[in-house]
């Protein structure tokens, strides 16, 4: 809504219809509501603001002095505020003033209203990822405010076609949210469709980013996400090259990122930083990570209550002899493995670094070995949930790596009552329901389902930018001159 | 009803593929050899003559009505009636064929895997998977096809382990044509069962790209 006003750079002298005392009382006369009259130039002004969310300095230097030093009457000369527009009612004056702004009334036959830019900010320094944490790229990340944040991606993202498009949503309480995409790049059609489904948003409020992904991703029933939720404005910025759209909320420091696809998930900036086999490596090892961590549990179910014979025999004694002082199923007893270090992982998120170390050990080394000692569970139990978790977190996105919690119970059910073939209808189901979902309209496996080559170069390999010439699907209109690296190693030199 | 999604003859060749290469497969060299002994192989090229006489058969029928399934064209020829009874027909064959391949399948996991596990529970996992895999589009089904085909191509790597093996020899074919001509015949019904799947193709025509004719029957073959 203020951006929206901000395209009246001529604001019209119409009479407006709204009184103080109206804004009073759809205010509820709370305390922090102020108004002061100015007397200048023959002429009465009343200032009324939110006192909590005005910055007093601003009001002082910037509105009320050159108010009363004023030797004509034209405020919008004399003033010195960023944005000043006109109020033509009373719901527009009343969100400027939850915004921040100070309404400015000029007394008179015809009263006339102001909104001034004085809004206190509380933004904090500009610091380093958390979540997402890179070896070599920006130290960089999104804040809680929405300009700032936007501010952020411009730098990066210098581009003419770069578009913010403004809208407020909640029906209770109002939050600011910006889409942001490139104009030259993005496919209209998502922009449409992305558009069409945060108009229709009608929640009361908005809490988070969680509460608008809910509302506009495709699927619902999946535990794959289909929103790309990042901290990091240099993969924001990247995602918006590749013709994709942001979408910053007012008061979240994480930017939703959407069409996002399955292998939007295994990307990271250090991909493209790093030389483009290493880059490939690391996209193989967490793809490969991604499967272990799905099916590890269910295969060593499998191999342990059904399918003894597919291990080597030395394997089988040292795995029998610790199974045998266990008295639970296999099933049960990587269950009450897997529910321990959900309990390790969600009580070390809130406990302060220093006293997290600590108890990790005290937890993981000392509290596993107890455990497989006093026989509650095998070592080859103990090693393959250790090596589960550990390839759950090399995955570079948090809500992908839940997506495994959630479908690695399933699959280990199946494996613990039908072994292979258990597993082999798990992953089935898994990739059947996979090849249903779409992200905004488009595939959502998509360079393996449909299987196109081409965006092979993007996904799990990460070929030299110069060669990436045609992009994925996403962005029909992003366009790579075929050979953009235009000199050749000079073959006319001869070797010896 | 004119269908609106197309696909490209590539993705036909996937999806019959996909179609025929089953648990059939697993059976039919047990088969043949059961009714024709060495001679087998003679009853799988002939049945794979009649596969390729049909369809072209097929293909021919299918190019008269361009957009058009078997479920459409069917009453055009035949007349309202007779079409419908055709259709209902097909559809039991259908039906039946997934009957005969839930049995096999039944059958193969309960010899090697699961000897313990009651029928009806492999019967009913299998359900479940078949009807949440084709309650979709059929772009979805042609796009999950060609992903699965590259565990299709795993196929011809276990080939190449197989004549691999030293005891494999050429001579044990010899001698040709000793169980009898007409005992070959009567495997080659048996090694059709296993090829099943390209009676399919009177509905896949339908969503070809009509441009290029002759791909499809590429595609097709």
């Amino acid at each position: 809504m203020r951006r929206k006003r901000n395209k009246f750079k001529k604001p019209m002298m119409n009479q407006a219809d709204f009184s103080i005392d109206t804004i009073k009382t759809q205010l509820n006369h709370t305390s922090d509501l102020k108004d002061r009259e100015i007397h200048s130039n023959n002429q009465i002004y009343i200032i009324l603001y939110i006192n909590s969310l005005v910055d007093q300095e601003k009001l002082e230097s910037k509105i009320i002095k050159p108010l009363t030093k004023m030797e004509n009457n034209n405020i919008l000369n004399e003033l010195y505020s960023q944005e000043i527009s006109t109020a033509k009612s009373n719901k527009i004056a009343i969100n400027g003033l939850l915004d921040g702004y100070c309404l400015l009334i000029k007394k008179g036959r015809n009263s006339e209203g102001f909104l001034l830019k004085t809004n206190a900010s509380t933004d904090r320094e500009v610091s380093e990822p958390i979540i997402e944490k890179t070896i070599l790229g920006a130290k960089v990340g999104f804040v809680e405010s929405l300009d700032k944040n936007i501010f952020l991606l411009r730098t990066v993202t210098k581009s003419p076609g770069f578009t913010v498009k403004n809208y407020t949503l909640g029906s209770s309480t109002t939050t600011n949210v910006s889409l942001i995409y490139l104009d030259h790049v993005a496919d209209p059609e998502i922009i449409k469709k992305v558009e069409q489904r945060i108009k229709s948003i009608t929640l009361d409020s908005i809490r988070s980013a969680g509460d608008i992904q809910d509302c506009i991703e495709d699927h619902t029933v999946t535990p794959f996400p289909q929103l790309l939720l990042t901290e990091r404005p240099d993969r924001s910025s990247a995602n918006l090259k590749d013709g994709r759209v942001a979408l910053i909320i007012d008061g979240s420091p994480t930017v939703i990122i959407l069409p996002a696809t399955f292998m939007t998930f295994f990307q990271t900036p250090d991909d493209y930083i790093t030389r483009w086999w290493l880059g490939s490596f690391f996209r193989f090892i967490r793809l490969f990570s991604y499967i272990i961590a799905l099916i590890l549990p269910a295969l060593y179910i499998a191999f342990v209550s059904f399918h003894y014979e597919v291990i080597p025999l030395e394997l089988v004694y040292s795995l029998q002899s610790s199974l045998s002082y266990v008295p639970f199923r296999p099933f049960i007893e990587l269950m009450i493995m897997q529910l321990s270090l959900e309990l390790l992982r969600e009580a070390s998120i809130r406990l302060p670094p220093s006293v997290a170390t600590t108890f990790g050990i005290v937890g993981g080394l000392v509290v596993g070995t107890a455990m497989v000692e006093a026989g509650i569970v095998s070592y080859g139990g103990l090693i393959v949930v250790a090596l589960t978790s550990v390839s759950s977190f090399v995955q570079p996105n948090l809500e992908m790596s839940s997506s495994i919690r959630v479908l690695g119970f399933p699959l280990m059910l199946l494996a613990a009552t039908f072994g292979f073939f258990g597993i082999v209808i798990g992953v089935l189901f898994v990739l059947i329901h996979l090849s249903r979902l779409t992200s905004f309209g488009l595939p959502y496996f998509s360079p393996f389902v449909p299987l196109n080559m081409e965006d092979f170069k993007d996904t799990i390999l990460r070929v030299p930018s110069w060669m990436m010439y045609k992009h994925s699907k996403s962005s029909p209109h992003y366009k790579q001159e075929k050979q953009s690296r235009k000199w050749k190693l000079d073959e006319s030199e001869e070797p010896f | 009803m004119k269908v609106k999604s197309r696909f490209s003859s590539v993705n036909l060749f996937i999806v019959l593929v996909q179609t025929m290469i089953g648990v059939g497969l697993l059976s039919l060299p047990h088969q043949t050899h059961h009714a024709a002994g060495s001679d087998g192989w003679i009853s799988i090229l002939i049945s794979g003559f009649f596969i390729q006489l049909i369809v072209l058969l097929i293909w021919l029928l299918c190019i008269k009505f361009p957009n058009l399934t078997l479920f459409d064209f069917s009453k055009v020829i035949l007349g309202k009636t007779s079409g419908t009874v055709l259709n209902f027909i097909y559809i039991i064959y259908l039906l039946s064929m997934i009957c005969y391949i839930f049995i096999i399948y039944a059958d193969t996991l309960k010899r090697w895997i699961l000897p313990e596990t009651p029928g009806w529970v492999l019967f009913l996992i299998v359900f479940v998977l078949l009807i949440y895999g084709s309650i979709c589009k059929i772009k979805n089904v042609i796009s999950l096809f060609s992903f699965l085909f590259i565990f299709i191509l795993f196929l011809f790597f276990i080939t190449f382990f197989v004549y691999g093996d030293q005891s494999i020899d050429v001579r044990y074919l010899f001698p040709i044509g000793s169980s009898g001509g007409w005992n070959i015949l009567k495997s080659t019904s048996d090694s059709m069962i296993s090829f099943i799947g390209f009676e399919t193709l009177l509905i896949y025509f339908a969503f070809i790209k009509q441009s290029k004719n002759i791909s499809a029957l590429k595609g097709a073959f």
